[in-house]
């Protein structure tokens, strides 16, 4: 597994430095906003930290996180999901050596 | 109570980081230019000087300074070969890294494992900071903080980046100006009514007397005096009375002994200035202690009246027209009845306007002009000869037709594949166990798992104001055309797009149809955003996107390769859709190929566009005001919600009552509609502004010197709340005929929840820029800069009704800029 960590690694530096993530995170923002996701998310939180019980001031980004995680992951449009996958899969396939092709 | 804007004990600031801010921040300096060159890298790379940061003449740190085009490659070159940082334990370079502030160590931060809390635990640091978010983390707090100090000077580097950014979004772009408000105060001055203000605690937000179904001019007026342009130029006396042509004669009356009356009276016979009634309604609003909760805008009404016949009596009027009508008589009010400074004393001149020489090409200098003018483009090209006719016209805002449908946004509309990457450096050499096939399974596996749990929602299509944009700017077939150039008669298209965005975007949905039979209202609900990227819609945008349907060629003349990856010195758009016609043959056979043509054309034309540029920064806007209409076309009642000081208000006629963003947006019906129930949309118009205003440093400037203040010095403001210009602190100042200065200090009350410190949500889902304060860095000294700079130190704060239990408002902030892929 040694090895599959150093190409997730070796994948991840080449999706960084192609200007890749840069180019797919812009149309993902632009997708999201859109879809009203981000106001949704946005709102979700408020609430958490207005429900915590230690006070709004006690709230760490890891809590909030940790609790908005599920609600944010399922409010992503499905849509969007599979086309940001047909993305990520066809960076991995220009990426990686036709081995087994 | 007094609230003293520079005491700092009243921010809940981390207290660990004290003395050592000043090292934090000369960090900062190095780690900023490089954390902004990883993260817009290819943004860069097209601008037209490369590693533009040096646009900035702050911005040495990064990039040698030379002006010279060597200079530029070898930016550029710097910026294409910087390496990525990545973990310093487990060499991931994804995974939100974190930069160690006390030594070089690069940590990413896991859920669960986070290897820089890890290492500032163990090497006992204190401070690191978001790499990509660029937020300070304290491992002794335990969570992000937002010190004054050090927000203050990472909104400054914002600042100078904010240049090279939108420059390399649409290079030789200009981008218009404001110019600030003049201000008489001496710094003196401006310091004594910084300490000694106060400020009333709902000042601001008042509701407005139903004068007889006049509703429609209450919205409207709730969406001006919470027009943060407008707002800021009416509080520090852009307009008064006193200088008014017309005003004056009612204001030297009120003056008068015997009358108490600060408001200024209305006119004899049937003269009425917009202006002034507006100024005394601002006035009103503002005025700290209010006794009556709500205001009758009776001087206005009047005005409307006086100077708009059409609009008189007490039918219902439409909100838009109303605007249309308000904004018009103020720009007459704001330049032919402004006296000038020999007229006040007693010689005759000419009107003000007549020695403003602006035409079609110079805009208007006027302050209505200048928030909410903006030019449309329109382009013709005949399909014959391919000669493309540009026009070019002034618009105060934005009327969209709502589309009848939306496009599914199925895959085939959406996204442009991307470059197909040649170059044999991008090609990994990888152990053979590790092939395509496997990391194939891997990518399937996983969103069948997640797909069960978000099905439940639906996916019925929303009408989004983004729809509209699209809709607005597609490309519309002209039947007969006389072309000017192939003098032939013969097809054509026409496009529409903006060529000069305004500070303050209206727009107006267009729910009143009129068939030949009837009219009826349409109540689609259309979706409005937050914040509101209008990059897709502006001319250099849709340039670049024709030119890369027709595949030509570029502006250098230089043929667009069909071929290699990254293209940087061509736009984005032509690389992207000239490859996305030749998928690669290692393509999978179901990669989505665009439809160039076809039914629905338009709409998903528009969505490749967003796909296609880089988003400016410059054409970044945020929702302040919603008009709401209620009811059916003939009858129904408007109402508006409003953004003060952060907080959403309903302004019901006399009723104002707190509000949420999800009403604002809607949720309710968001829900309904994307469920495919039947829902209804009422959001008739919406204004936003843009979140950086780009604007003249225009000290003293007086309705005289606003041709000549091109001449001035030029700067950039950011704002943290959507808001640039708050009037909470400013300062009003009435200087008497016998020069002596009566001012007061609107400001604010200082409440005990403070936006400050809070916790934030993160990891991959938002990340909060927090309610950023302090001036930026890149202020000037000048008078105005002084009235300004306050202006800027005093916002982003929640100021709580005095009646009502404190409640928690989480900061505006410019969320989700930053999803981590």
């Amino acid at each position: 597994m040694a090895d599959g960590m150093q190409v997730r690694e070796e994948l991840l530096r080449r999706f960084i430095e192609s200007g890749e993530r840069e180019r797919l995170q812009e149309i993902l923002r632009n997708k999201l906003l859109a879809s009203g996701w981000q106001d949704r998310v946005k709102d979700r939180c408020q609430r958490i930290i207005r429900e915590s019980e230690n006070g709004a001031d006690k709230v760490t980004v890891d809590e909030i996180a940790e609790k908005v995680t599920p609600y944010a992951r399922a409010e992503v449009p499905e849509d969007i999901k599979s086309e940001f996958l047909e993305q990520a899969r066809a960076f991995v396939y220009r990426s990686l050596p036709d081995t087994e092709n | 109570m007094t609230f003293n804007a520079h005491t700092k004990s009243q921010h809940i600031t981390c207290p660990h980081l004290g003395s050592k801010t000043k090292a934090v921040v000369d960090r900062l300096k190095v780690l900023v230019p490089y954390a902004n060159v990883c993260r817009h890298r290819q943004a860069l790379l097209q601008g037209r000087r490369g590693a533009a940061a040096s646009g900035g003449s702050e911005n040495r740190e990064a990039t040698p300074a030379t002006g010279s085009g060597d200079g530029d490659r070898s930016r550029k070159r710097l910026v294409d070969e910087m390496p990525a940082p990545s973990c310093f334990t487990c060499h991931t370079p994804a995974d939100r890294l974190h930069a160690c502030l006390s030594c070089d160590f690069f940590g990413c931060w896991r859920r669960g494992s986070s290897h820089i809390k890890e290492h500032l635990r163990e090497s006992n640091h204190v401070f690191a900071i978001d790499f990509a978010r660029l937020e300070l983390f304290c491992n002794a707090c335990n969570d992000y903080v937002y010190d004054q100090a050090v927000t203050g000077w990472l909104r400054g580097a914002y600042i100078r980046w904010y240049a090279a950014l939108c420059d390399a979004a649409e290079p030789e772009a200009k981008r218009p100006r404001i110019v600030s408000t003049g201000s008489d105060l001496s710094p003196a001055q401006a310091k004594y009514l910084r300490d000694h203000g106060t400020v009333g605690p709902c000042a601001g937000v008042r509701g407005l007397h139903n004068l007889g179904a006049t509703c429609y001019l209450s919205v409207v007026l709730q969406a001006l005096l919470h027009n943060p342009l407008l707002r800021g130029w009416m509080l520090s006396d852009g307009h008064h009375p006193s200088k008014c042509r017309v005003g004056r004669v009612g204001w030297l009356r009120s003056r008068a002994p015997g009358t108490g009356d600060a408001q200024p009276v209305a006119a004899d016979g049937d003269a009425a200035c917009m202006a002034c009634e507006l100024e005394g309604a601002v006035q009103a609003v503002h005025a700290p202690g209010a006794r009556a909760p709500a205001f009758g805008p009776v001087g206005l009404l009047r005005a409307l009246w006086v100077l708009r016949g059409d609009l008189a009596g007490y039918g219902q009027q439409d909100a838009h027209e109303c605007l249309m009508a308000v904004l018009d008589a103020l720009h007459v009010g704001f330049t032919d009845n402004v006296l000038a400074a020999g007229e006040l004393e007693g010689r005759d001149a000419r009107p003000l306007a007549s020695r403003l020489a602006h035409s079609h090409v110079t805009p208007c200098p006027c302050l209505v002009h200048q928030a909410f003018a903006g030019v449309l483009q329109s382009t013709v090209t005949c399909s014959r000869c391919g000669t493309t006719t540009h026009a070019h016209d002034p618009m105060l805002d934005i009327s969209l037709d709502i589309p009848a449908h939306v496009p599914r946004r199925e895959t085939s509309g959406g996204l442009v594949p991307a470059p197909p990457v040649t170059s044999t450096s991008y090609r990994l050499t990888t152990p053979t166990s590790f092939t395509a096939r496997a990391v194939d399974a891997a990518l399937t596996d996983e969103p069948r798992r997640r797909t069960q749990t978000s099905a439940s929602h639906g996916s019925h299509p929303v009408v989004t104001l983004q729809d509209c944009l699209a809709h607005y700017t597609r490309v519309e077939r002209l039947g007969a055309y006389q072309c000017a150039s192939c003098k032939a008669e013969a097809a054509a298209t026409k496009q529409l797009s903006v060529k000069e965005l305004p500070p303050i975007l209206a727009f107006q949905l267009k729910r009143f149809e009129r068939t030949r039979a009837a009219a009826a209202k349409i109540d689609t609900f259309v979706r409005l955003p937050q914040h509101l990227d209008m990059t897709p819609y502006t001319a250099a945008a849709v340039a670049a996107h024709s030119l890369a349907l027709s595949g030509v060629r570029s502006s250098n003349g230089n043929i667009v390769s069909n071929t290699g990856n990254a293209l940087p010195d061509t736009l984005a758009g032509i690389s992207l859709h000239d490859l996305a016609r030749q998928p690669p043959a290692d393509m999978p056979k179901d990669t989505p190929v665009p439809i160039v043509d076809g039914p629905g054309g338009s709409a998903a034309l528009g969505k490749r566009r967003t796909d296609a540029t880089h988003s400016n920064p410059a054409c970044q806007y945020s929702l302040f005001c919603v008009i709401d209409h209620l009811g059916q076309m003939d009858t129904g009642h408007y109402t508006a919600y409003a953004q003060h000081r952060g907080q959403w208000y309903l302004f019901d006629d006399a009723h104002v009552s707190r509000a949420d963003i999800r009403d604002v947006l809607a949720f309710a019906d968001d829900l309904r509609a994307r469920q495919g129930r039947t829902s209804r949309g009422r959001a008739y118009m919406a204004f936003y502004a843009k979140t950086v205003l780009d604007y003249h440093d225009g000290a003293q400037i007086g309705p005289e010197r606003l041709v000549s203040a091109s001449a001035g010095s030029s700067n950039t403001r950011i704002s943290a709340s959507g808001e640039w210009i708050e009037d909470a602190g400013v300062v009003r100042t009435r200087v008497s005929a016998s020069g002596e200065v009566r001012a007061e200090r609107r400001g604010r009350k200082k409440g005990s929840a403070q936006p400050k410190k809070r916790g934030r949500p993160s990891k991959d889902v938002l990340v909060a820029k927090g309610s950023v304060q302090g001036p930026p860095s890149a202020s000037s000294d000048s008078d105005g800069e002084a009235l300004w700079a306050r202006m800027e130190k005093s916002k982003g704060e929640l100021v709580p009704m005095a009646s009502e239990p404190v409640r928690f408002d989480p900061p505006k902030n410019d969320y989700a800029s930053d999803v981590s892929l």
